[in-house]
């Protein structure tokens, strides 16, 4: 189990890497990064629901905090009566009142 | 979104473990997308899941020492496997459908009217055993030869006709009503009391003088009772008896002018106040014998389960006056003088055959309702030779 939890981790982060990569790459041949897969979409709609694409996992869900694992980092999403209203390999909705997204900074 | 969920079919699950977070990742890991994820407790979550993924996710469960439960499930997959679970109710559902089907291409109830009990009795009892009814189809059926058989068994009765009503034969009967009494001895012959069409004809004594479908006119010789043979010889007259039966044709009109004489609000009024209670109205008296009230005030005072409402109004003295009648009144007015008129000129033997009206506005704003009505009924008077 530690293993394999040891291998996700290691994968997570070459994800994490190539998608720093493919940005860059993507930067330098001045097409939109967007297209580069691996980088973490966040798509808000007013403060009600915030789709994101690219995720990794879910590191934490209550109802005023729902932490999102990304190739960049943890995504944060802090609100009001959050819950994932769909959940799926890549992407997750999220729905509530929102009341902040933001990346935490790494100790 | 939630398109899915009734075609598909779906589960209501309730998570139980140590980090509900891990799971739903091992689950998204496994395929098996999670819809209306909702954190109860620290150790607890529900969740929405495809029925094709809840065996998935049992296994998980298993694997992760999850406790998994199943707390619902909905959709049309759930609703066709439990429908065919069902499979006898679905059968015997289908069978009655298929049983009224075929039920309701034949006559299942009998209504007479017009005769005594005994007649009543006599009659469905020969319909239903000696005709055979329930064997056969509405369509296969010939009214006039049933009607003719009912004639016949029962000298009782004069007519019979029959109408079907869906799955319901209505009999209609016209007995026949003993004859007055008369000189016997006398010789006499029966004419027309009216203008009709002859149905049937039956002398029972004398020479019938005209057949079924003729055209009569008042006064007309049915029956003769000179039974004298026509290259001569000896005179014989008879007293002429027999059952005839005319279509009679009654026009009935009716008009209703559209201003007619009733009590309508006069200039004398008096205010008044009235209390409602439990649908019984109590007014304060306004001081007139006949007044009509008009409430513009009202408000509810419910109190201990007592429905109680009190109103102001005024109270108009009603005087005789021009009214002025709308559409709807004069139909009514029409439809019920019509109705009354009918009735007293129909004799109480009468069977209508048809009935039709026809409703004509003046240009005066009158209305004239007429009706036509088509009755078989008994005809005939006597009339001493």
């Amino acid at each position: 189990m530690k293993r394999s939890e040891k291998t996700i981790a290691k994968q997570n982060a070459r994800r994490g890497r190539l998608a720093r990569l493919g940005g860059e790459a993507m930067r330098a041949v001045r097409l939109p990064e967007t297209t580069a897969g691996g980088f973490p979409r966040v798509t808000l709609l007013a403060d009600l629901h915030a789709e994101i694409e690219n995720h990794m996992g879910v590191l934490e869900l209550a109802e005023r905090i729902i932490r999102l694992k990304t190739a960049i980092g943890i995504l944060r999403i802090e609100g009001e009566r959050l819950d994932i209203r769909s959940a799926e390999r890549e992407s997750m909705l999220i729905d509530g009142k929102i009341v902040s997204v933001c990346f935490e900074i790494p100790q | 979104m939630f398109l899915w969920k009734f075609p598909c079919g779906y589960a209501k699950i309730v998570l139980v473990c140590a980090r509900p977070e891990r799971f739903i990742n091992d689950a998204l890991r496994c395929g098996v997308p999670l819809h209306n994820i909702r954190r109860v407790s620290k150790r607890e979550l529900t969740a929405l899941v495809r029925l094709n993924g809840a065996d998935a996710l049992y296994e998980l469960a298993h694997e992760c020492g999850a406790e998994l439960r199943i707390i619902k499930t909905g959709g049309a997959a759930v609703l066709v496997s439990s429908l065919l679970s069902r499979g006898a109710l679905l059968i015997g559902l289908f069978s009655a459908i298929l049983l009224m089907a075929l039920l309701s291409k034949r006559v299942l109830l009998i209504s007479v009217d017009g005769a005594n009990g005994a007649s009543v009795r006599a009659v469905r009892a020969l319909i239903e055993d000696e005709l055979r009814l329930r064997t056969k189809r509405i369509a296969q059926l010939d009214r006039e030869l049933i009607a003719a058989r009912i004639a016949e068994a029962d000298p009782s009765i004069a007519l019979a006709s029959i109408d079907f009503d869906g799955v319901i034969m209505r009999v209609h009967l016209i007995e026949r009503t003993p004859e007055p009494e008369e000189d016997d001895a006398l010789p006499s012959s029966i004419h027309a009391d009216r203008d009709c069409v002859i149905i049937r004809i039956a002398a029972r004594e004398g020479r019938a003088a005209v057949r079924a479908g003729d055209a009569v006119r008042r006064g007309e010789l049915l029956i003769s009772g000179d039974l004298t043979p026509e290259q001569g010889g000896e005179a014989r007259f008879v007293h002429a008896r027999g059952e005839i039966v005319g279509e009679v044709a009654r026009r009935i009109a009716v008009r209703v002018e559209p201003v007619c004489i009733a009590p309508v609000k006069g200039e004398d009024r008096a205010e008044v106040c009235a209390i409602d209670v439990f649908g019984l109205r109590l007014t304060s008296a306004s001081g007139f014998s006949d007044s009509s009230l008009e409430l513009t005030e009202s408000s509810a005072l419910d109190a201990a389960f007592i429905p109680l409402r009190v109103s102001k109004g005024v109270a108009h003295r009603l005087v005789l006056g021009e009214k002025r009648l709308t559409h709807e009144q004069m139909l009514e007015e029409a439809e019920a003088e019509l109705a009354a008129k009918l009735l007293a000129a129909l004799p109480e033997d009468a069977l209508i055959v048809s009935k039709s009206t026809e409703l004509l506005w003046d240009e005066d704003g009158a209305l004239l309702l007429t009706a036509t009505v088509h009755t078989y009924e008994k005809i005939g008077f006597t009339r001493y030779l």
